[in-house]
Parts: C-alpha cells; sequence; structure tokens
C-alpha cells in the first residue's frame, strides 16, 4: 500500500526535492508551507516531511511556484517524519 | 523581469507571517529575503506588483510597515515629488521641439550694410524673418536668390546653427572700366568758362588750354585730320588723312554758376499734439514681439527706449522696447526777416553740399533782395571743375 502511494505521490509530481548546492544555499522543491523562518531556523512542510534548516542570517528567497531557496550560513538540514493525520 | 523599478521592504507582525506566507504562494508573488526576527516578518517585493501586495494585505486586515525603498523607483519618486522640475522639463521639451526649426538670430558675413539690408529683404521676401519657422522653405533656392537679387556679392551661402542663421557672401570683383561703345565721340563744353587743364589720351584738341568757351563748343574732337605737305615737281602738295576717334580725356576749368531762389516769410514746422500711444516689444535675440496694437502711421514721432536686464555683466539677448508715438501736424509758421536770412543760408549750404559737392568753390557773392513774398537770394559761384563731357558722333558714309 505505501510503495503505491509513493508510486502516485511520483507520478502526480507531488514529490519533494532538496537540493544543497553549498553550506551558503539550500533550494526545497515540492514546497508547501513553510512554518517559520528566523534567521537561524528556517522551517518548511513539503508533501512527505518537515524540512528544518539550521543556520545563521538565513533569508527565504523565490517563495512562489512550490520551492523555496534559503540562502545563509547553513549549518544542518533535518528530515522530520510527519505523523499520521498532521496538516500539511 | 520585476527587478526595472527595484524592491520594497516590508515588515510584518510575524503573528500574521502564516497569513503573508499563504498569499505569496497562492497568488505566486515572487517575494525575497524573507526572515522572521524579534516577533517581525521582513520581505522584500519588487517595485511592480507592489499594489497587488499591498492590496491583499489590507483585504487580510493584515498591518504592513514599509521600511525601506531601494532601486529606480526611488530615484523616480524623488523626481515626481519635485512637480518644478517636471514642468521645467516639460516646457524645455515643448520649448525645443517647436523652436527646433525656428530662426531668432542673422549674422551676415559681409561689412556693407547696404548688402546686409538688401540680403535681410530678400530674406523677408522669401518668407524668413526673425521667429519664424523654416519648415517648408527652400535654402537652396534662397541661396540662389541671393546671388541674383543681392548686388554686390556674386555666392552667398546659408548655414543654420541652432536658432541662428548665418549667411556667408562673397564680394563681387570689381571689373575694370570699359566701354562697349564703338561711336567716335567729341569732348564738348557742359559750362561757359575758360579752360585750365586738360588730360587727353585721344581725340584732337581744338580749344587750346587758356582759351574760353561756350557751352556746346567742341574742345577735343573725335575727327582726326592730318595734313602732310610734301613737294612735287616743285608744287607743294597736301596728302589729307582723316580718321575718327573716341575722344578719351578730362577738360578742366573755371566757370560760372547763378543759383537763385525766394525764402518766404513763412516756416514749416511740425508742431506735436499732446496725443501719445504707447507700444511696447519684447525683443528675443533678433525677433521682435509686439505687445499690444501696432502703429503704421506718417504722422507720428517716435520715441523708443530699449531695457534688457544682464546678469553678472552679461547682457541677456531678451530686451524689452516701450515706444510712445506722439502725433504731430505741420503746418507753415510766419518768421521774421532775420530768421528768413538764417533760413535762406541753411537752403545754399544744403544746395552746396548737393550740387557743388565735385567742384572747387572759388569765390561766393551772395546778394538778397526783399521783395512782398519774401527774400530774394541770388549766389553766383565761380567754381573750378571738369568742364567737358563726351558726345558720340555718326560718321557719314
Amino acid at each position: 500500500m505505501k510503495k503505491i502511494s509513493k508510486l502516485l505521490s511520483i507520478a502526480s509530481g507531488c514529490y519533494s526535492y532538496i537540493s544543497i548546492t553549498s553550506d551558503k544555499s539550500v533550494v526545497i522543491e515540492g514546497c508547501k508551507s513553510i512554518s517559520e523562518c528566523s534567521d537561524v531556523l528556517v522551517i518548511v512542510g513539503t508533501s512527505e516531511f518537515t524540512v528544518e534548516v539550521y543556520g545563521a542570517d538565513m533569508k527565504l528567497r523565490n517563495f512562489n511556484q512550490d520551492s523555496v531557496e534559503i540562502n545563509g550560513r547553513i549549518s544542518s538540514v533535518n528530515l522530520v517524519g510527519k505523523k499520521r493525520g498532521e496538516c500539511i | 523581469m520585476y527587478l526595472m523599478l527595484g524592491t520594497v521592504y516590508y515588515e510584518v507582525p510575524d503573528e500574521r507571517s502564516s497569513e503573508v506566507f499563504t498569499i505569496i504562494k497562492a497568488k505566486r508573488i515572487p517575494a525575497g529575503d524573507l526572515c522572521s526576527q524579534k516577533g517581525t516578518l521582513y520581505l522584500s517585493i519588487p517595485y511592480e506588483i507592489k499594489g497587488i501586495f499591498e492590496r491583499l494585505l489590507e483585504e487580510r486586515n493584515i498591518y504592513f510597515k514599509v521600511s525601506c525603498r531601494k532601486g529606480l523607483c526611488v530615484l523616480i519618486n524623488r523626481i515626481l515629488n519635485k512637480k518644478g522640475l517636471l514642468l521645467g522639463c516639460a516646457v524645455s521639451y515643448l520649448l525645443i521641439f517647436f523652436l527646433s526649426g525656428t530662426v531668432f538670430s542673422f549674422e551676415i558675413l559681409n561689412d556693407s550694410n547696404d548688402v546686409k539690408k538688401d540680403i535681410i529683404s530678400v530674406l523677408y521676401e522669401n518668407g524668413i524673418t526673425a521667429g519664424y519657422s523654416l519648415k517648408g522653405i527652400d535654402l537652396k533656392a534662397v541661396e540662389r536668390d541671393l546671388k541674383y537679387k543681392v548686388e554686390g556679392i556674386s555666392w552667398a551661402g546659408i548655414t543654420v546653427k541652432g536658432c541662428k542663421m548665418i549667411i556667408d557672401t562673397v564680394d563681387n570683383i570689381p571689373k575694370p572700366k570699359f566701354t562697349r561703345s564703338r561711336l567716335p565721340s567729341d569732348l564738348v563744353a557742359k559750362e561757359n568758362g575758360v579752360i585750365e587743364r586738360v588730360f587727353l589720351s585721344d581725340g584732337q584738341l581744338i580749344k587750346p588750354v587758356g582759351s574760353g568757351v561756350v557751352k556746346g563748343d567742341i574742345i577735343v574732337s573725335g575727327r582726326i585730320v592730318t595734313d602732310r605737305v610734301y613737294y612735287k615737281g616743285g608744287v607743294e602738295q597736301h596728302e589729307i588723312h582723316k580718321r575718327f576717334a573716341k575722344s578719351i580725356g578730362s577738360v578742366y576749368g573755371t566757370f560760372e554758376r547763378t543759383f537763385s531762389f525766394i525764402q518766404p516769410y513763412t516756416k514749416t514746422v511740425k508742431i506735436i499734439s499732446d496725443d501719445t500711444v504707447n507700444c511696447r516689444y519684447i525683443t528675443l535675440f533678433d525677433a521682435v514681439i509686439p505687445i499690444g496694437r501696432r502703429i503704421n502711421g506718417e504722422l507720428f514721432c517716435r520715441n523708443s527706449v530699449t531695457s534688457s536686464p544682464s546678469v553678472f555683466g552679461i547682457k541677456l539677448p531678451i530686451s524689452i522696447t516701450d515706444e510712445i508715438f506722439e502725433q504731430y501736424s505741420v503746418e507753415e509758421v510766419p518768421i521774421s526777416e532775420n530768421d528768413a536770412r538764417s533760413e535762406a543760408m541753411n537752403k545754399i549750404d544744403v544746395y552746396e553740399q548737393n550740387f557743388l559737392s565735385d567742384y572747387v568753390i572759388k569765390s561766393r557773392n551772395i546778394t538778397a533782395e526783399e521783395e512782398e513774398k519774401g527774400i530774394k537770394i541770388t549766389a553766383v559761384y565761380t567754381l573750378y571743375g571738369e568742364i567737358s563731357e563726351e558726345v558720340e558722333f555718326f560718321v557719314d558714309k
């Protein structure tokens, strides 16, 4: 069942891609929401995970077409799995 | 694409940040520099969609504050706030647009004032005056017209530099004086007098220096007759040769001329009335712009006062001319005998300047006789000057 839902999400384009181009930029595609965007922590919600980006002097750019670019001094990217029934 | 006019930076309370994110995502607004600090969400929006973004925030009652603007929009706002600058630019543009093909001053590169006047009148005939547009005027045709109509120049070139028309000319090269007439001629006396000096290039002198001549006498003849005497068989023979020539020369002598006139006991004077008309003109370069009505009457005296402003000693090309026209009438006024005599002397001076300037006045005898109408003045002059004139004649076949 999980496999079927995964295949369906890939087919419908709801999959998220995270590109860490350097320690200064992270691009998250398939972004659904922004929960927090302080200068030290950015929390971005995707269809499957909640992405927590830690760093300093962070700012978000190009948040308009299901993607967001996080710029700043990035120290870590955490993927937090969503609990069943959590609202995205 | 959105970076042409610059960026607007906003500050939104952090508790409404989720709604702001929703707006950005739903309306696909290209927000940038998103960052939440100390309870405030900072973000930037391109200036082009500022209005849409602010309207969306207002619809949801989200308080926002514009923290700063960067880019071209700042300059545009500054310019738009300065109405005087905008007005000045608009006026300058209109002036440049309307005056681009208009001539305001003329520079004629010629020393002769007569030639300058003729050139100005020919330009006026062709519709070129100060303050008028040059559109539709063929300057090449005007140049040709100048060459044909203005005496004293052999070439004219017109150059327009901004609002100034420069007319360059080349003066005529004086040609040596020559006569086309091939008829023989005599030098005939035009006055009754005594010959004192003769300059002769061709012709036969009939009256020698020192002899008296009557008006019409031939002094130098164009019929040159030579008589060659020779002896043949002890008999005197005459070989007469006759040829015709054009008498070229000048004969100077002393002669008398009499000039008489009656000076009446009245004098023509100009009486100026109290009726005056004021006219004002603005002169911009060479263009004269009248303000109010213009006077074109002959019976007006004109007094004009021109005032032109100057800045730091530099005279500006604009001036205001006030003209006062005073109406006058011409009347005959009785004068005394002494005044009549002095008036007569003035007339004699004018006569000498006008008619006797080519001669040397050796002596002058003026007599005055009182008559009923006025004083009769008779001036007898003894003059020295040219007393001959050329008279052509036909040769009989």
